[in-house]
């Protein structure tokens, strides 16, 4: 789970440039473009590895097992405990009911990304979002035919154990708050609703026209990610990271071919390489989440690949924007370093991601109008949707964004 | 520039307000169990039974026991509950220690049934007799016709023909030293067994005058003396001096004496010869109670000695009858008491010398059948003799008492081979009333063994569970003890009092009184033991610490054991080896218990509905904090 808000998180940094709608454009030498980019979305649901949708809370879908009560007894009523398991002929990893739970994420950021035309052909940017993200969660607890199994064994006239079964009836009712005592027990947060805002990592980008023919331009951007962006803490489980808490290299080529006058169809092809950190994680397994250790693992986010393509129009009298595109995304696998196998192979396990997007963007550019004198401020707003058609491993994101890019 | 920071702000603020919220997820989770309803009444004690007597156990637990020990023990003790309350079930539903069990209503009633039916059958057969020619036919053709069942054509019959006869010849000296035949008078020739009649005719032992039948009636002394046991083989078989001393010994001026003798009559001794009294008895006559015991009483084989010291008389009737049991295989040369022995199976190891195929549809043997009818305990007569012979003067004869249980159980299927043949046959409604009452009785006695059997099944159980229990508990470092203890609890007058002490510590119990009406415990000296309870008054220990919850069951009892060793809370060394001991232990001295308190905690259940039992746990504390944890399992035993 905390998997998945961390990608929510970083589905939006990234995106420091526009992917749907890339162009190969520069910025005039001198000029200045300050674009205010609003983004917004919300999540509850995620795809798993086979694409299936399911909640965005499915990892804190476990059953309640044996071994967990057991786990919270000790001396000779854990014994007890275990004795009964073997007299009933029940094994520790039989259960006794299930936690479930929705968690609901929303996110709002605000990237102020500023470029300058260095020259007529290189454009240099700056980005560093702010960002303003809650999550809830409501953990439910149902028991099973296990537990009816247990209570049953023990309320058995032979077996005339009635006070552990109101004992463990008890239990069971109170499982949600033995469940955040346990968490507390193990120097975590209780589940509650989360909230938090600051600034996410800065991206720093150059952008260079190196081919502008009559139809065909083109563009190399590179540039790096630095992590001054908050980073996720390994003792909340509904924390939403602003940064991913390493340096990112990224490198992108842009094509644009002109079909006809004001309509351009693009296409672009990036790649990030990101380059190991550190960071405190829970060595976490596929049996137990809560009960870890915690440790500082050196760490290795998988590769990113983004491309897409997309048709752009724009009318040059009226200013008026459109453009529809599709996006595809890749990312490799994480890695960790630690000698834990369970846990290496847990936190590793469905960070291969992919998803797919169309995309839709309607514009309305000023700077026309204001070479013609015909407006006071030069600048150019825009509403782009993008809709996730299919993924894996992926947050069931849609993004919303507002773009206001002013020039001075 | 103010237009630009105004558009900046608008869309800064366009995401304000806007917070996650998941939808509340259900709890749907299993109602705490309830205690069970005991009506405030826990121990369920009402004025017509005011006290009820727990016995289980208190384990002792070892912190380091291994969990698949504490599982065999909970299954142990499961186990033991099932045994104890199946039985209490058992007994309590079928009213079986009321109706089944030995001294049982059904039982009594079926001996009353039987008893009723014997009278019955008695009456009913009043007035039907078996025909002489009846009894005559099946005396001359029985023994061949089982003979032919038993052997048909098989070469081993003649060997079996032999045996038959000389237990025949045998039957002739046992009817002629018989108390019961010489103090008698009969219209005909008495039988010494029926079945043996062809062998006799074949041999004409009796066709001398003096056993010809007499309607005016006479005894049949001289017959089977003087004229029958001298025309026998075993007669031929002593020694010529054996055979002279005993015919010389029943010379006619002898013989009146002789059958008075045999026939216990004491005017018999007044011999007028005194050499014959001489020869008989000695020279002063002082072994005559050798004469009685040994010949006519029949006494142990220890009395009967034969050697030389004995008169001449005595020694040679000794070794005529003398007992010779040790054969290995059938010796028709062996002693006669012998060879009837091996016949009617009256003796096991001479029996085995004479093995006879075994009858077809009948679960009696051939050799049964000739101890039914011809069997003479003591001086009584037989069955046959009582069919058979016709009395005239001297005591009726009567049916022998049986007192062998194999025989005893099957008289009714003897009986009924010989319908027609020996006893007369019940017809018409007296039969069918006859038949009822039969089937009455098999239906009740079906019903008394099945309900035992059951009932036998399910109380091995509780000695076998018990073993089981033990032997788990001894295993190495699953428990420091392993204790019986005992808890009775009364109510007398709204006073619940209970009585705590380990197995064979009565004396030192511990008591604690607690009140129903305010729920408040008593404190020395308002709680005091009541003698209706049945517990010595010497040595109890009062606490004031035993309080029963009315909602709950619950149950604590504590006391701090300043005087551990009064209710038994002392060292038991462990007994060793492999077999379940059925013996409690305990590796804690007095002194591990000293000035500690133990306190128990009960809850009450009722198994199958019907056994009260009390389990929970016992620790023992010092200073708040628990040192030991014991599991206890107790259960109404009726203490």
């Amino acid at each position: 789970m905390k998997y998945f808000l961390f990608t929510i998180g970083l589905c939006l940094i990234y995106n420091d440039q526009s992917l749907s709608f890339e162009n190969t454009q520069v910025l005039p030498e001198g000029i200045r473009n300050l674009n205010i980019r609003t983004v917004y979305t919300e999540a509850n649901t995620k795809t798993s590895e086979n694409g299936d949708v399911e909640s965005l809370a499915e990892p804190l879908w476990k059953p309640l097992k044996f071994r967990n009560i057991i786990s919270s007894e000790e001396g000779l009523k854990k014994k007890q405990l275990q004795a009964l398991l073997i007299q009933q002929g029940w094994t520790e990893d039989d259960t006794v009911g299930d936690f479930y739970a929705e968690l609901d994420a929303q996110i709002n950021v605000w990237a102020p990304i500023f470029a300058y035309g260095l020259t007529d052909t290189i454009t240099i940017a700056a980005a560093l979002p702010f960002y303003s993200a809650s999550t809830d969660i409501a953990v439910g607890f149902r028991t099973n035919e296990g537990a009816e199994r247990f209570i049953g064994a023990l309320t058995d006239p032979t077996m005339s154990n009635n006070n552990a079964a109101v004992e463990a009836g008890e239990k069971l009712q109170d499982a949600i708050s033995r469940l955040n005592t346990k968490l507390v027990d193990n120097n975590y947060e209780e589940f509650e609703k989360w909230n938090g805002s600051g600034m996410g990592d800065l991206t720093l980008l150059a952008k260079a026209l190196v081919y502008n023919g009559n139809v065909l331009k083109s563009a190399v951007s590179a540039g790096f990610t630095a992590p001054t962006g908050r980073i996720d803490n390994p003792d909340i489980f509904t924390d939403l990271p602003f940064g991913d808490g390493q340096w990112d290299v990224l490198t992108q080529l842009t094509f644009d071919q002109q079909l006809a006058k004001g309509l351009v169809f693009n296409q672009f092809y990036k790649y990030t390489y990101q380059i190991e950190g550190r960071k405190d994680t829970r060595l976490k397994t596929r049996e137990e989440t809560i009960e870890v250790e915690k440790d500082n693992l050196a760490f290795k986010l998988g590769d990113k690949i983004d491309a897409g393509v997309s048709l752009q129009y724009e009318q040059e009298q009226t200013g008026l924007q459109a453009g529809l595109g599709l996006v595809a995304f890749r990312k490799y696998g994480d890695r960790y370093e630690t000698d834990d196998f369970e846990a290496k192979q847990e936190l590793q396990r469905e960070t291969d991601q992919e998803s797919n997007y169309w995309a839709a963007k309607l514009g309305y550019s000023t700077v026309g109008a204001f070479r013609r004198k015909e407006f006071a401020v030069p600048l150019i707003a825009s509403i782009e949707y993008r809709k996730q058609v299919s993924g894996k491993n992926m947050p069931r994101t849609d993004f919303t964004q507002f773009d206001l890019r002013l020039f001075f | 520039m103010n237009k630009y920071l105004l558009i900046i702000f608008c869309l800064l603020m366009s995401g304000c307000g806007r917070w996650a919220k998941a939808k509340k997820q259900t709890v749907d989770v299993l109602p705490v169990t309830e205690y069970p309803v005991f009506n405030e009444n826990v121990f369920s004690l009402t004025p017509a039974r005011e006290t009820i007597g727990y016995g289980g156990t208190m384990v002792i637990f070892n912190k380091a026991a291994d969990p698949v020990d504490i599982a065999a023990l909970l299954q142990a003790s499961i186990d033991s509950r099932i045994a104890w309350a199946s039985i209490r079930r058992f007994d309590e539903v079928n009213q079986y220690a009321l109706r089944y069990s030995e001294d049982g209503t059904v039982p009594k009633t079926v001996e009353i049934m039987k008893a009723d039916l014997e009278v019955f059958r008695q009456n009913a057969k009043k007035g039907l007799e078996i025909s002489r020619e009846t009894l005559n036919e099946t005396s001359e053709t029985w023994m061949n016709s089982e003979l032919d069942l038993l052997f048909g054509e098989d070469p081993s019959r003649d060997k079996a023909d032999a045996v038959f006869r000389s237990y025949c010849e045998a039957k002739i000296f046992e009817l002629a030293s018989n108390s019961y035949f010489a103090a008698r008078t009969f219209s005909e020739r008495p039988t010494p067994m029926p079945f043996c009649e062809p062998y006799y005719a074949a041999a004409q032992l009796f066709d001398d005058a003096s056993c010809q039948a007499d309607p005016s009636g006479k005894e049949y002394f001289s017959c089977l003396w003087k004229s029958a046991i001298p025309k026998t083989e075993a007669f031929n078989r002593f020694s010529e001096g054996s055979r002279t001393a005993i015919l010389s010994l029943f010379a006619n001026q002898n013989l009146e004496s002789l059958r008075k003798i045999f026939a216990l009559d004491e005017s018999g001794y007044e011999f007028t010869s005194d050499r014959f009294k001489r020869v008989v008895f000695g020279r002063t006559g002082d072994k005559r109670n050798y004469f009685s015991n040994l010949v006519l009483k029949q006494e142990s084989v220890s009395q009967r000695v034969c050697d030389n010291a004995l008169p001449d008389g005595i020694r040679t009737l000794c070794s005529v009858f003398e007992r010779n049991f040790a054969a290995t295989d059938v010796d028709l040369d062996q002693d006669l008491e012998t060879i009837v022995a091996i016949v009617e199976g009256s003796n096991i190891v001479a029996s085995s010398s004479f093995v006879l195929p075994d009858r077809p549809d009948t679960t009696f043997s051939t050799k049964q059948i000739f101890f039914y009818f011809g069997a003479r305990r003591n001086h009584e007569n037989s069955e046959a003799d009582r069919i058979y012979h016709q009395i005239v003067s001297g005591p009726n004869l009567v049916k022998p008492a049986i007192t062998d249980e194999d025989i005893l159980e099957k008289v009714g299927e003897l009986e009924e081979v010989f319908t027609g043949k020996l006893y007369p046959a019940i017809s018409g409604d007296a039969l069918k009333e006859l038949e009822t009452r039969e089937a009455l009785i098999a239906d009740a006695e079906k019903e008394i063994e099945d309900f035992q059997a059951q009932y036998d099944t399910l109380n091995d159980a509780i000695p076998e569970t018990s073993a089981v229990a033990f032997t788990v508990g001894n295993r190495p470092n699953l428990a420091h003890a392993f204790m019986e203890i005992r808890f009775k609890v009364s109510n007398h007058d709204g006073i619940l009092r209970a009585y705590f002490w380990l197995n064979g510590y009565k004396s030192g119990a511990v008591l604690g009184c607690f009140n129903l009406e305010n729920r408040l415990a008593l404190d020395s000296p308002s709680c005091t033991p009541d003698e209706r309870d049945g517990i010595p008054l010497g040595d109890i220990t009062i606490t004031d610490q035993f309080t029963v919850d009315e909602k709950t069951g619950r149950i604590d009892f504590a006391f701090e054991m300043l005087s551990p060793e009064k209710p038994g809370l002392v060292r038991k060394e462990r007994k060793t080896g492999d077999n379940p001991t059925f013996e409690s232990f305990s590796d804690f001295y007095a002194a591990d218990f000293y000035q500690k308190t133990l306190h128990l905690e009960l809850f009450p259940n009722l198994v199958y509905d019907h056994l009260e039992v009390l389990t929970g746990k016992a620790f023992i504390r010092k200073d708040g904090f628990d040192l030991e944890e014991a599991a206890i399992s107790l259960w109404d035993q009726n203490l």
